[in-house]
């Protein structure tokens, strides 16, 4: 089949004849050129248009993930919010109570809130229409940073002060020295008393419990042996012990000295055991507090409270332990 | 004329005018719209896929934005919390060295506690709690009351009497306890923190700052006050009458004169140390005919029933006392 060209041809007046439409290559070109981009500049029109009134299908999805992130940012908002109310509702208050216990001064509130100032963080946000979430969540991330480290420290304080006052309860003189099973009377108390030997009266540094020899005698808080002596004058056998804190013990007229010097003791272990040694009328266990050198009356070093076979219990578990 | 267009017809070898009818023109126009249309579709997908227009733009630095940030943000939080739960560690550890106990856990109460099992019944109940506190309450109080059989006269003096019971009773916290804060150790088994050995606790711990207020949980007069060194230290006791007293040990000072009347709310003293103890607090007991009984049970004007539950579930955790 002949394929025919569809030539069109156009009258010439002049010469009279009909003149084929030759297109120039030019000509050609311009043709499809116009072709081509009269759709483009309709779309061009057509979309400016359109963006003037209506989010463009791109734009719907970058609206759409710009407010994903929003959201994201409004759920980290929320957290740090539940981590704040832990922060203020729990572990202050926590701190407050331990402060109380511990004889801690309280930490004022105005140290809490930690006040304010600059933000460290460094947060872009000039291309945002709407910055006012952002620069709140670095407000509230460099408070609550502040009062973690405010908090830190309060803490550090807190517990090396809980572990001073744990140590400190199990190291003054707080109990008996001996078994109250074993006592048979308490035959001199602190302060004034008549000296048996001279009659003469002398200022009793420490109380005298009566029992029979050869009964154990514990230490009365955790320590260190830091003096014993045997002798037939005076306090006879004694040992005293360094509790730290300014506490010491002074157990004299032993018997037998069970610890060697610079021995460590533990509350309700044996140290020795009731004797008559020394300027003494019979056995009895003279034991003596002392504050910084000064004697104490050791009626305020131990508890009424406790029963015989209750404190033989707690000998018993010290034993155990150890 | 002009632009008149002419065909050659090879087979009659004659030029014809090349018409085109108006239906003709505007099928052809309608194609070449529609070709445009389609033509600018193709161009703007063509277009979105590699150029952005400035409000694309706009909103694509918007989002890079909030990402750098997010991420930023991300971080701090996730370093937050995690130094939040170190320091809630940190607190147990402190809990347990105080307390020798293990540190509250939101989530259980220890199932019923020693004394008061009839009411057990009421906790079966929706509102279990304010019933059987509402049963607690009448009880106590109205365990004298008869009234069916009383003259108007002696109904009187009844409440007369009455009245003078319910003020003169324990109903209140000896302390300002907001939040149940100062609530430590109650009645039941406890640790003594000397001996370490279990011993029966006989009373309520307060927590509390040396030199806070004492408040007499009920009207009546000072009984005994006590000045010493040893065990309960400082103490006072209040007589209320109908059999209840009240004590309050290891003050630092006392408020009041022995004999004194007073009524329930008045300051009496100040949380001290005195004493064997082991921190500043008020150690205190409610008797009732020479018994001492559990203070939990009198504090109902006080506290919410919620409250009275939580109380209950601090004050029952097993571990060491002060004193």
């Amino acid at each position: 089949m002949i394929k025919i060209k569809r030539k069109k041809y156009i009258f010439d007046f002049d010469k009279l004849t009909f003149q084929e439409i030759k297109k120039t290559p030019g000509q050609k070109l311009k043709k499809a050129l116009v072709l081509i981009f009269t759709p483009a500049l309709m779309f061009f029109a057509v979309i400016s248009l359109l963006s003037l009134f209506v989010d463009l299908p791109k734009e719907l999805l970058l609206s759409r993930q710009s407010e994903l992130k929003y959201q994201q940012l409004l759920l980290m908002d929320r957290k740090l919010d539940s981590l704040s109310s832990i922060l203020t509702q729990k572990i202050f208050s926590n701190d407050d109570a331990f402060r109380t216990i511990l004889q801690l001064d309280s930490l004022a509130n105005s140290i809490r809130e930690a006040g304010t100032g600059g933000s460290e963080l460094n947060i872009q946000f000039q291309n945002l229409n709407n910055p006012a979430l952002l620069l709140k969540l670095a407000k509230k991330l460099d408070k609550i940073n502040r009062q973690l480290q405010i908090q830190e420290e309060s803490h550090n304080e807190i517990s090396s002060s809980a572990e001073t006052w744990k140590e400190k309860i199990n190291s003054i003189p707080l109990i008996f020295p001996i078994s109250k099973n074993d006592l048979i009377f308490i035959s001199s108390v602190f302060g004034g008393r008549i000296d048996p030997f001279c009659n003469e009266y002398s200022n009793h540094a420490g109380c005298d419990y009566v029992a029979a020899t050869g009964t154990k005698i514990y230490a009365t808080g955790n320590g260190i042996v830091t003096f014993l002596n045997y002798s037939r004058k005076g306090y006879g056998n004694e040992v005293i012990i360094d509790h730290s804190f300014g506490f010491s013990t002074r157990y004299a007229h032993l018997d037998k000295i069970l610890v060697a010097a610079g021995d460590s003791v533990n509350r309700g272990q044996v140290i020795g055991t009731v004797g008559n040694t020394g300027r003494s009328t019979g056995p009895h266990l003279h034991y003596e507090v002392r504050f910084e050198g000064q004697p104490l009356n050791p009626f305020f070093y131990y508890s009424d409270n406790i029963s015989g076979d209750e404190y033989d219990m707690m000998i018993r578990n010290n034993n155990s332990k150890n | 004329m002009a632009n008149v267009k002419y065909r050659f017809n090879p087979e009659s070898l004659n030029y014809y005018k090349v018409e085109t009818t108006f239906r003709q023109k505007l099928r052809r126009f309608l194609t070449y719209f529609a070709a445009s249309i389609f033509a600018a579709i193709i161009y703007y997908i063509a277009f979105a896929s590699f150029f952005d227009l400035p409000k694309e733009k706009g909103l694509r630095r918007q989002i890079s934005e909030l990402d750098a940030n997010y991420h930023v943000f991300s971080q701090q939080l996730s370093r937050v919390e995690a130094v939040i739960q170190d320091m809630q560690e940190r607190d147990n550890n402190i809990y347990r060295t105080i307390f020798e106990a293990e540190p509250l856990n939101k989530s259980v109460r220890d199932a019923g506690f020693g004394g008061t099992d009839r009411y057990k019944e009421y906790e079966k109940m929706s509102n279990g709690e304010i019933v059987g506190q509402t049963a607690r309450r009448l009880d106590q109080i109205m365990a004298r009351v008869v009234i069916q059989s009383k003259s108007y006269d002696e109904l009187i003096e009844f409440a007369k009497d009455y009245n003078s019971e319910i003020a003169s009773i324990p109903a209140i916290q000896p302390i300002a306890n907001k939040d149940l804060t100062r609530t430590a150790s109650g009645w039941g088994w406890r640790i003594h923190p000397i001996y370490k050995i279990r011993k029966f606790h006989y009373g309520m711990d307060f927590t509390s700052p040396t030199g806070s207020e004492i408040y007499a949980t009920g009207d009546g007069v000072v009984e005994e006050i006590e000045s010493s060194h040893r065990g309960y230290g400082n103490k006072i006791i209040l007589n209320h009458g109908f059999g209840y007293k009240t004590l309050y040990a290891h003050m630092n000072g006392f408020n009041v004169k022995q004999g004194q009347k007073v009524k329930r709310g008045d300051v009496i003293g100040f949380v001290g140390n005195t004493g064997l103890s082991t921190a500043p607090h008020l150690h205190y007991e409610v008797i009732h005919n020479n018994k001492v009984v559990n203070p939990i049970n009198y504090y109902f004007n006080d506290l919410t029933a919620e409250e009275y539950d939580r109380m209950i579930e601090i004050s029952m955790k097993s571990g060491q006392t002060f004193d």
